[in-house]
Order: structure tokens, then sequence, then C-alpha cells
């Protein structure tokens, strides 16, 4: 049996292995080749970049509002995911209806965010009924803008941190926490003592998969205040190719972006792997 | 304090309830108010006429009709390469533990490349081939069946990991091959889990944005083509468009409900 | 004729187990069982014949030919590994439809082997509607649709509960003699290899410690590691010692009146099975003073667990006896083992 299943398992890693290589990894790195091309191989296209000043505005906004987003998608997607497994408050149409923002096509909630933000949208709308002064929500280089930009991230999002919150949550025994409670612990001292130490495998894997995804952000930023309101460093490189016409520099400034996801990315998985070690102890 | 947490927790459903349905109602009410009166200030909440305009022009518009039938044939042969090749990838890696690793290091190595990055140059090799922005939107449904393999791979994993050695063994030894055991006893075993792949790779194409703006610039897909009316101001149109573009999605998380939840963490990304 | 051949079988693994050196006949018709405690090595032996593992070295013929053919063996696995997806009727045909069988010949073949496996349910049923004696039916039925020369059964009976083990085991034994075909069939469970086999071949760390007959293995073990394994209560083991005229063997200072054979170490392993312990003096057999300690019921008989001086003894009584009672055992000492301690190997007296 084992020569011929050998073969076959060979064939069955290879073959998608390369499938994606050759669709998603060889062109990264034509493109990484074309960021050093500039009339002939050099660091030009970089140094453009560097000169550029919404080049550097790109880079702050793209630690900036990933930061913002996966700190408001926590501090919801948490409370939510205690809510929604607490036994005695179960409830299918809050559980539904918390899941839906991810449901529904991100390019579509993007769409509602715009109508409901624009300085003639509906939450100004909202605000000038109170008799309150409507204020800019979307309006270029402002820290409003920014603001708008991490809670719509987040709003689309935070769905999927409540329910790799909630996966966590139900491994933890039901005895742990009437132990707890036999030991006379109240509802804070349970959660900080026995729901978040054991969460903690969870909420780890969570930031390190939210924040490879947050640090990509394209479309939010571009539906909401189009390529340079709140630039971003996909955003911006974007609109160096379809704007500017000029592919190698949007090559370089997509590179640096890479590379900021990769030193991230295994920085992230680094510290995950010495957690799930200090972690022994509490297994 | 406990009140004060009973409080608490009627306001978030509370906030929950409304970050959900109001804004798909304003939607709704977008799609079916005339175009004039979606520019009034301050806005409507509630429609002062009733149109089906915007809806029959989705379907009256060229552009419109080509976009869908493209995004649905996009969705529909991406989900088929990207299922089959990530049952492939599941069912080595739940059988072998080096194929398990090469497995996992190329779907993580290939989570950390951000779309822009890929997505250009990709354009570049496209034209190349001749497929860049293509009618049939065949390019696309080539980037985004590799994208979804992950998601695919990791939703049957964990199918092929239940199935018991003893019964691939049982068949081997009543005189069947490696191949005929993985078409006649693994995937009819896994037959649900493939459905729940099809269905996320699918909604996974449909949804996508990033890709689609860049590889079907002219020839586009819905994502895209909502992004257009979105953003140069057709509010009627864009809304019925976006309210189309629901359905699928909707009609998965109400039909599959809880068992798609645990597949949706399994493999979600964007 | 031989049916099955094992020459110099070695198949080591990094974790340590494995077979080694293995060599075994097995004759057409015969049921061979493999026995021995778990990690010793027999369902390896079991997946090397199948074909399911690939030896170091070493070789295995069937019927004379030199390769593991898996058109000549059929396998029922543990758990049955029933196709969960497909009927009965699918799950017995597989192995024909592989082979393109034709439709009536096939029909034909499933009627028939599930008439003789003792199958009776409703072919068209799934895996998941029957009880745990009938997918056990329906694995037989599957092995034998094809009329292999061999089938292979790794612990077939464990997932049962005991009463449904008991009657499936007799079935087992009238269906192979029915049948005709060669039985290899694993286990660790005693009771069933000594009711099962015509040939017991009982294993320790991956080398065959002792293959015969099921009573010849009962009668004479030939290891220490044989005797403690088969037999149910376990053999009593003492050290004894010569006496220090030499006539007789001594355990704690009491006489057990057996004359050492020729040439036996100081020091020698003692066993006596608890059922050759007997409370009538009978002809010439030996008496042992003892005091019970505790008695368990067992159904038919009574355990008894007392001291022999300072060492502790099992006998298998007929009849109660009180605990702290004082009482005299009789055995006879051609029923008595002994055992180099130092190998562990039987030493005859005869």
């Amino acid at each position: 049996m084992n020569a011929s299943a050998k073969r076959l398992r060979t064939v069955f890693v290879v073959v998608p292995c390369i499938f994606m290589i050759a669709t998603l990894v060889l062109p990264a790195m034509n493109g990484l080749l074309l960021s050093f091309d500039h009339n002939g191989p050099s660091l030009a296209n970089y140094k453009i970049l560097f000169d550029d000043s919404m080049f550097w505005r790109a880079l702050g906004n793209n630690l900036l509002v990933p930061f913002g987003s996966v700190i408001v998608e926590f501090v919801l997607g948490l409370a939510l995911a205690l809510t929604l497994t607490a036994r005695r408050n179960r409830s299918a149409l809050i559980e539904t209806a918390a899941i839906l923002p991810f449901a529904i096509p991100e390019i579509v909630i993007l769409t509602l965010a715009r109508y409901i933000f624009l300085p003639r949208g509906y939450l100004n709308g909202a605000i000038a009924m109170t008799g309150m002064h409507p204020l800019p929500w979307l309006s270029p280089r402002s820290p409003l803008a920014i603001f708008t930009v991490i809670v719509v991230d987040a709003w689309h999002v935070t769905p999927v941190v409540m329910l790799m919150l909630m996966a966590g949550l139900q491994t933890i025994p039901a005895e742990l926490y009437e132990a707890a409670r036999l030991d006379g612990a109240g509802t804070f001292a349970t959660f900080r003592f026995v729901t978040l130490p054991m969460l903690m495998p969870a909420i780890v894997g969570a930031l390190i998969l939210r924040g490879i995804d947050a640090l990509r952000i394209f479309s939010t930023v571009l539906v909401l205040t189009g390529p340079e309101g709140v630039p971003v460093l996909s955003t911006y490189s974007y609109s160096l190719w379809d704007d500017a016409q000029k592919p190698h520099e949007a090559m370089a400034a997509s590179m640096i972006l890479a590379l900021m996801v990769t030193i991230i990315g295994i920085g992230g998985l680094l510290v995950a792997r010495r957690f799930s070690r200090d972690d022994g102890a509490l297994a | 304090m406990n009140n004060s947490l009973k409080a608490a927790r009627v306001a978030l459903n509370a906030f929950v309830l409304v970050a959900a349905v109001l804004p798909l109602y304003l939607l709704a009410k977008q799609s079916v108010t005339p175009e004039l009166e979606t520019f009034a200030w301050p806005p409507h909440w509630i429609p002062h006429h009733l149109t089906l305009s915007h809806f029959i022009s989705v379907f009256a518009v060229n552009e419109l009709r080509s976009a869908v039938l493209r995004s649905l044939a996009v969705a529909a042969i991406s989900a088929m390469i990207a299922t089959v090749l990530g049952a492939m990838l599941a069912h080595a890696m739940a059988r072998s533990s080096i194929a398990q690793r090469i497995g996992f290091s190329t779907v993580s190595g290939i989570r950390l490349l951000p779309m822009i990055a890929v997505a250009i140059p990709l354009g570049i090799i496209l034209a190349t081939v001749g497929i860049y922005d293509s009618p049939t939107g065949i390019g696309l449904a080539i980037v985004h069946g590799a994208i979804a393999i992950p998601t695919a791979a990791l939703t049957l994993y964990a199918a092929f990991v239940a199935i018991p050695l003893e019964i691939e063994e049982a068949a081997w030894i009543d005189g069947a091959s490696p191949l005929r055991i993985f078409l006649t006893i693994d995937l009819p075993m896994a037959r649900a889990s493939i459905a729940t792949a099809l269905i996320l790779c699918f909604i996974l194409s449909w949804d996508e944005f990033g890709f689609a703006l860049l590889v079907q610039q002219t020839n586009r897909t819905l994502p895209p083509l909502l992004y257009y009316y979105t953003v140069f101001g057709n509010v009627g149109p864009a809304s019925a468009l976006a309210l189309l573009m629901m359905i699928p999605a909707i009609c998965v998380v109400v039909a599959l409900g809880p068992s798609l939840r645990g597949a949706l963490t399994a493999g979600s990304s964007r | 004729m031989a049916d099955l051949e094992i020459h110099n079988l070695t198949r080591t693994f990094p974790s340590g187990g494995g077979v080694f050196d293995i060599s075994l006949t097995v004759e057409s018709g015969e049921f061979l069982v493999l026995l021995g405690p778990s990690g010793c090595g027999k369902t390896t032996l079991l997946r090397l014949i199948a074909g399911l593992e690939n030896p170091d070295s070493g070789e295995i013929k069937i019927g004379g030919a030199n390769t593991t053919r898996r058109e000549s063996i059929a396998m029922v696995f543990q758990n049955f590994a029933l196709y969960p997806h497909m009927t009965v009727f699918q799950n017995i045909a597989f192995p024909l439809k592989l082979r393109h069988v034709a439709r009536e010949e096939t029909e034909r073949r499933v009627k028939e082997s599930s008439a003789k496996a003792g199958l009776t349910v409703d072919l068209r049923r799934y895996p998941r509607e029957l009880s745990g004696g009938e997918r056990q039916r329906v694995a037989l039925a599957r092995a034998l649709v094809r009329e292999p020369q061999i089938i292979l059964m790794d612990e077939a009976l464990a997932s049962l509960d005991a009463q449904l083990r008991s009657s499936l085991r007799l079935e087992l034994k009238t269906f192979q003699r029915r049948t005709g075909r060669t039985f290899v069939y694993v286990t660790h469970d005693q009771v069933e290899a000594l009711a099962l086999a015509d040939r017991l071949v009982v294993m320790r760390n991956g080398r065959v410690e002792q293959a015969g007959r099921p009573q010849e293995i009962f009668d004479r073990p030939q290891s220490e590691f044989v005797a403690a394994f088969v037999g149910n209560p376990p053999m009593n083991f003492f050290i004894a010692e010569r006496s220090p005229t030499g006539g007789s063997l001594a355990v704690d200072g009491i006489d057990f009146k057996i004359k050492p054979p020729d040439g036996c170490p100081a020091q020698i392993k003692l066993g006596i099975r608890p059922n050759d312990l007997h409370l009538d003096a009978g002809e010439g057999r030996v008496a042992l003073e003892v005091v019970v300690e505790s008695v368990e019921f067992s159904g038919a008989t009574y355990i008894v667990y007392a001291k022999l001086g300072n060492t502790s003894i099992r006998a298998e009584l007929p009849q109660c006896v009180d605990t702290g009672a004082h009482l005299t055992l009789f055995f006879d000492s051609a029923r008595v083992h002994l055992f180099d301690p130092s190998t562990g190997r039987r030493i005859d007296t005869r």
C-alpha cells in the first residue's frame, strides 16, 4: 500500500501548492524584481517613495488604523462572545444579528457605511435632528476620518473575532466556573482568574490572524475616503499604479507593505509559540 | 453590580440589533426610493415615494446583467478549482505529517501576501498570457481559486482526519487503488464538508473586491461595479445592486446556520 | 499444504516496537490465533501478512508465491471498517465491483456469502442502522465474497459486549469449519484464543514465544511468560530451592516433594495452576498447609487467596471456605511446571 499511496500523496501536496505558488507567490516575486528596476537595476523607486510625504502618511496610517481596528474588534468581540455564551441569556436572534455584518459582502458594508457617514448622510441627519452640529466624518486628512475608517473596518470583522473567541470559550469546562463560584469568586474575579487565562490561547491566535488581515486594509479606505483621504500602503500603491501609471513605484510601496506584514506576522507567531509553551502549566 | 452588568448586556444586545438591522433597512429603503428623493436634506427615514425602477434598470442595463453572470461564473469556477485542489491537499495533510507541515506553511505563507503586492504584477503576467480583463473572467477565477484553497483545505482537513485509517485500509485490502479509495471512499464520506467548502469558496469569490478591481478593469464583476456605482453617485441602482449581492450570503447564513460558523472561523480570510 | 509461509520476517519501528525474525507456517484450512499482550507485535505481523506494512527483511509466501497477493487475502478489522455511505449490499459487493464482476454474478455471490455469514438483515439498509453483531456479519460476508484463501481478523470481537462476543465466537468457529478457509486471528483475550484456535501462537516483544495446539500451550507452557499469560486465574509462581539433602524442592522451607531434574540450578521457578490445587488427597498427591486470607466468588468456582508460610498462593476450589481457616491443599506433582529463573524457559522433569 505504502509506495502507491505515497506517490498519490506527493501529487496531492505538490499540485495544489504549485498552483498557489504559481498564481500568488511568483507574481509577488516578479513584483519584487520590478520594484528594483528603474531603467535598469536601482533603488530609485524606493528613493522616490521616501521623498514623498504621502508615502509617510500612508505608512503611519497603515500602523494606526489596523491597531485601532484590532482594539475595537477585540473589545466588542469579547463582550459579544461573553454575552452570547452565558448560558441563561442565549438568544439565536442576537447571535444571528451579531454574525450578520460578516455575512454581508464587504463592499456592501462599505457602500452602506458611505451613505451613513457622508456629510449629508444618515448619521449627520440624525445628529441634525437632535439639534447638534453635523460632523465631517470623512473629511480628508482629518483625525476624524481615521476614526471613521477604524470603526467601519471593525464593524465588518468583529463577528469573526467574536466567533473565534466563542470557540475558545466553549472549550472551558463548566466545572471550572462552578469551582470558582464555590470558592467565593464574584463575576469579575471569575472573569479575571478563570475565563481570561483559559481564553488566552484563543485570544492570541485571533490577534495574530486579525492583525495580519488588518494590516492589509484596502477597500475600506478606498470606498470611504478615496485613495488619498486616509492613505494606507495598499491604496497608496494602487493610486501610484492606477492614477499615476507608475507600476514600479507601486510595486516598491507594496513590497514595503509585504515586508511589514511578514515581520509582524512572524513576530506574532514567535510570541504565540512562546505563549503556548508558558501555557503548559495551565493545561 | 449585577444590575449594571445586566444593563450593559441589554445595551449591547440593542446595539447589535440596531447595527445589523438599521443599515439593511436604509439600504432597502434607498433601493425603492426615487433618485431625487435620496438627495434630500435632512435625509428621509421613510420613503415618500416608491419605485421599482432601480431594480428594473439593474436587469435592463447590459453592463449590470453581464456583471451578474460573470460574478456567478467566476465564483462557481473558482469554488470548483479551490475545492478540488483543497480536497487533494487536505487529504494528504490528514494522512502524512510531512504533507501537513508543507501544507500548513504554504497556506500561512500565502496569507502573509498583501493583495496589492500580488495583483499588480499578476495583472502583467495575465496580460502576457492574454487573459487579463477577459470577458469570461477566467483570469480572476484562477486567482480566486488560488486564494480560496486554504479555506477549502482547512474545512476538509477536519473531515478527512475524522475518517478512520481502518476504512481506507479495508478498501485497499478489498482491492482498491489509492486514487480509487480517495474517489469512492473518502470523498463520499466527506460530502457534507465538500458542500460547505464549495459554498464558502463561492462566497469568498462572490465577495472579493481587491483582485476583482485590479484584474477585471473593464469587464467588471459585481463588487468593483458596485464600487463604481457607489463612488460615482447612482444611489438607487447601487442600493439595488448591493441588495442583490447580499442574497447568496444571507441564504447561506440562514440555511446552514451553526454548521457554517465553525467553518467560517476555520477558514476566515479576506 | 501450507497456505502461508513466513520466513525470518523483521519489521522495526522508530518507537521500538515491531516484529523480529519471525518464521511461521500456516496450513490450509487452519484457524491460527496470534495471542499476546498489547505491543507484542501481533497486529504488526497481521498487517505485514495483509500487505498493509512492508517488511524490512524476510519474506511472506502465500499459496507458494513470494508476494503478498491481495487477491488471496481478506481482512476483518477491529471496528469492522464498513463503508458508512454504502448500503450493506454495496459494502459486500465492493470487492466484486472493483474486479468488474457482472451484475447477476455479483448478486448471486453477495447473497451466498451473506447467507454463509448468517446475515439476515435487509441488504438495502446502511451500516449505522445495524447492531454490533450484524455489522460483524456484514464484515465477514464482505471478506468472504471474493473467496480468499486466507481471512485475517484483527481483534474482530473486541468492540462487542461480552454476551454477544461469546455467541459470535462459537459462530465464527462454525463458519470457519463450514467454509474451510484459513483464518489468522489476532487477539489479546486468552479465553477467545483458547476457544477458537486450531493452533495458537503466543507472542511477546515482537517474537514468537510458543506455538502449538491450545491444550499443549496450556499444559506445557514453554516459558514462564506463556505460563503466566495463558490461564485464568493466573498461575502461582514460587522460588524453590534444592533442599539440603538435594532430594526435593522446597519453597520457603516447605518441602514440595518434587525431585529436581538433573543439572538444574540451585534456585528454580516453580508454577502451579490454581485449578490444579485440590481439597481431596487423591492418590500420591502432595499436601500443602495454608491459611485462607480471602475468598472471591467467581460464579462456578471460588478463588481462594491464602498464605503458604510467607508466600501468597491462589487456588480455584469448587466450594467455599472460611476466611482465616487452616486448609490442606493437594496437588499432583506431575502438574507442576518448572522454569529456569535466569532464562524463563521451561525445565522438563521427564
